[in-house]
């Protein structure tokens, strides 16, 4: 540092001779190192995976916020534009009518056993009213399957509104004989049911009512007159439907065009259900009303008889008009997912294969249901597509009591500890797709074939959409801590309910992998949240499972 | 010595075709399939510059261990950011300034972390390798090693790799006073190194 010059010169030594070893030197390749390379490259992989997953799956969620937002807009709407009051009372009539029901079956259970003891198939039961029950139950399945329903509401004596009413009644039955009870149950039955369903009455024809009421009887025959009218309904077969149903379109026709009371109308079962219970309302009004008065029964069933064999005549009229007006709306958005076809876009064919896990709450999953199905899809582009489908499921559960909505009016005597689901249900989906990742072709060993194979490529993807059931079956069995307890009425509820719009969120991410031009299969874990109360208790059911699939491209 | 420096070139061109003769496709396609993220041209790509890169991160190291580090940490740069690499420019150059500024920002990230002064040479090991032929490049790049590592990576930059004091100055982030000074002690520490080793070879000899 001392003497520049000289140190110039030895610098510049010193660094050719350095910068010299630098270049020159090259430490030889050892394959090991590559492996740890390699492992760098996957976990930066793997990173930017969970990275666009994120994103794809943020994506997602802003689209179902979008999209059930706007369905929630636009069922709002359509709740306001027609008849009103009839929409609006819509939801609770539905479980109150159920209620209802139960009750009139119930008597006409009753009736039923008392007039005609033969009743098929008693149910092995140890419970007095349970056999009683039974026997409607399949009496009335038989007529209707969807009417299957009552089961329970016939296994629940008592309502909730005239507890004094109730509990002297039930009382009564206990101790006393079956036939003897019918009466004061009855009485009171319709009483609450006219309590209770007020809304429902409206749409139930009030002139059949009347009508009724102007034929009066004596309240013991009245009850056997309604078991008689029932039985007469089932004889003529499936007019117990029409009946109702005309009853109800007679009256309101519009309501066949709003869309959430027709959930039930759509079904069939669920329409049914209110118009006949709506039909037994009336008469037990009409016994309530005129209790001194009455007729003969059978002026009464004349005219029934008569109405419904009516009815049955313009019944297939009906069915054919509802359901379209019904379906429209669905279709709606499907009809504008394939009106969108941007051409070289595909349309393919998706069989789905599923374990199902069902659950009400996190925990308890039952032993796994199934889950199969049919999607039709159709690619928009590169990385979104659409699909919809039905899969048919079955799911199984069990629960506490507590997370199911027991109609308001039923009361137990024992409360069951857990409750046992079993339920058949179509699930007709609607979701959207994103390919967040496309894995290119494995390595570059098949570059002759590389252009197919990057066409359909390995993918990854989320998919997210909404999911609308409808029932086939629901089977509940109650858990007792006793199961001998003498006092316990039900033990288990069967029917179906119908169906229910948007109740669930369908959330999933899954791998797909080309196996030809065609064909691919992939491998999708699914969770479907509930959004809303399904089934006759209204359980907010969580669904779980993988999707095991084959896509064929059309 | 003529002889010795034929078989050195000998065996360089040994490894560099035996680096390249396994499959070896051109560069563009090596840097396509890499593009598509495939792992096979990920891998004939790290093969082939394994040693270059390998000898830019020794020299910024204290170790074989370390270097290696730096070089995957660069090679994964290169291979997310490939899309940014400009075809008409050498790829070795491109290369290079990853793997510098990847050691450069491994020693900011070390220096952060073991407050360390920049300037005091913690001084090299006086550990010396006994096996003195000639010294060997390799000898040579170990002991740049021994550097302490604000005076390597001075060395490094202005004596190797060509950068001015300025921009020594801004990307270590220190003052251009300081980067001359260390480049200086760089040196002489280098050279006191060469001359111990060359006594030790000497005194060996003489034994």
């Amino acid at each position: 540092m001392q003497e520049r010059p000289d140190d110039e010169a030895a610098n510049e030594g010193l660094d050719r001779l350095f910068r010299k070893s630098a270049e020159e030197f090259e430490p030889p390749y050892e394959p090991a190192v590559w492996q740890i390379m390699s492992a760098k490259l996957d976990e930066r992989d793997r990173v930017t995976i969970w990275g666009r997953v994120l994103r794809g799956s943020l994506a997602i969620m802003a689209f179902i916020v979008l999209l059930s937002g706007s369905w929630y807009v636009y069922k709002q709407n359509k709740v306001k534009t027609p008849v009103t009051e009839l929409e609006t009372t819509r939801p609770e009539a539905l479980w109150a009518t159920s209620g209802e029901t139960r009750i009139p079956e119930k008597r006409s259970a009753v009736r039923n056993q008392s007039a005609e003891p033969a009743s098929p198939v008693v149910a092995a039961n140890d419970m007095s009213a349970a056999p009683l029950e039974t026997s409607t139950s399949k009496r009335i399945r038989s007529e209707q399957p969807s009417i299957t329903e009552s089961t329970i509401e016939s296994k629940l004596p008592d309502p909730k509104n005239n507890v004094a009413k109730s509990i002297v009644s039930q009382s009564e039955q206990e101790t006393a004989g079956r036939h003897l009870d019918d009466q004061p149950m009855e009485i009171e039955t319709s009483q609450r049911g006219r309590l209770s369903w007020p809304v429902v009455r409206q749409h139930s024809s009030p002139e059949r009512v009347i009508k009724r009421s102007n034929n009066p009887e004596s309240g013991l025959k009245k009850m056997t007159a309604l078991g008689a009218k029932t039985s007469l309904k089932e004889g003529s077969g499936a007019d117990l439907t029409p009946f109702v149903e005309t009853k109800l379109l007679d009256k309101k026709l519009e309501r066949v065009v709003a869309v959430d009371r027709p959930i039930s109308e759509q079904t069939g079962s669920m329409g049914e259900l209110p118009g006949y219970r709506s039909a037994i309302r009336t008469t037990t009004d009409a016994v309530v009303d005129d209790s001194a008065t009455f007729s003969s029964e059978q002026s009464r069933i004349g005219p029934l008889d008569a109405l419904s064999s009516r009815d049955v005549m313009r019944w297939p009229q009906w069915p054919t008009l509802a359901i379209p007006a019904l379906s429209l709306p669905q279709s709606g958005p499907a009809a504008e997912k394939s009106a969108n076809p941007i051409r070289e876009r595909g349309l393919s064919v998706r069989v789905v294969l599923s374990p199902d896990l069902s659950a009400v709450g996190i925990n308890n999953f039952a032993r796994p249901g199934r889950n199969y199905g049919l999607l039709l899809e159709y690619r928009f582009g590169n990385r979104l597509s659409a699909q919809v489908g039905v899969i048919q499921s079955k799911k199984i559960y069990t629960a506490t009591p507590e997370k199911y909505t027991w109609p308001a009016d039923w009361k137990w005597y024992v409360k069951p500890v857990g409750v046992d689901g079993q339920c058949s249900m179509l699930d007709i989906p609607i979701n959207l797709r994103y390919d967040f990742l496309r894995v290119p072709t494995r390595s570059g060993r098949l570059p002759a074939k590389r252009s197919r194979a990057e066409r359909s490529p390995a993918l990854w993807f989320v998919s997210g959409g909404l999911t609308t059931y409808i029932m086939q079956s629901e089977q509940y069995d109650y858990n007792y801590a006793n199961p001998a307890d003498t006092r316990i009425r039900v033990r288990s509820w069967s029917g179906k309910t119908g169906r229910y719009n948007v109740s669930n969120l369908n959330l999933s991410m899954g791998y797909e992998r080309a196996i030809s031009r065609r064909f691919s299969w992939q491998v999708e874990p699914f969770v479907k949240v509930p959004l809303k109360g399904v089934g006759f208790f209204k359980v907010r059911l969580l669904s779980t499972g993988a999707f095991l699939s084959l896509r064929y491209r059309l | 010595m003529p002889t010795d420096y034929c078989l050195l070139l000998m065996k360089k061109l040994l490894t560099v075709t035996m680096s390249l003769t396994p499959s070896s496709p051109a560069l563009p396609e090596l840097l396509a399939g890499c593009l598509r993220n495939q792992r096979r041209s990920q891998e004939l790509l790290y093969r082939q510059f394994y040693g270059y890169a390998m000898s830019v991160c020794m020299r910024y190291t204290n170790s074989r261990d370390e270097a290696l580090d730096v070089l995957n940490d660069g090679f994964l740069k290169v291979f997310t950011r490939l899309e940014q690499y400009d075809t008409a420019q050498p790829f070795k150059g491109w290369l290079r300034r990853i793997m510098i500024n990847t050691a450069l920002d491994q020693y900011r990230a070390s220096v952060r972390h073991q407050h360390e002064d920049l300037s005091a040479a913690s001084h090299a090991s006086t550990e010396i390798a006994d096996a003195y032929s000639q010294l060997a490049h390799e000898e040579l790049i170990d002991l740049i090693q021994q550097l302490s590592p604000a005076y390597r990576l001075v060395f490094n930059l202005y004596v190797i790799d060509g950068y001015n004091h300025e921009e020594i100055a801004t990307r270590l982030l220190i003052s251009v006073g300081s980067s001359k000074s260390n480049l200086a002690r760089a040196r002489e520490n280098l050279r006191a190194m060469l001359q111990k080793k060359t006594n030790d070879e000497y005194a060996r000899a003489t034994r």
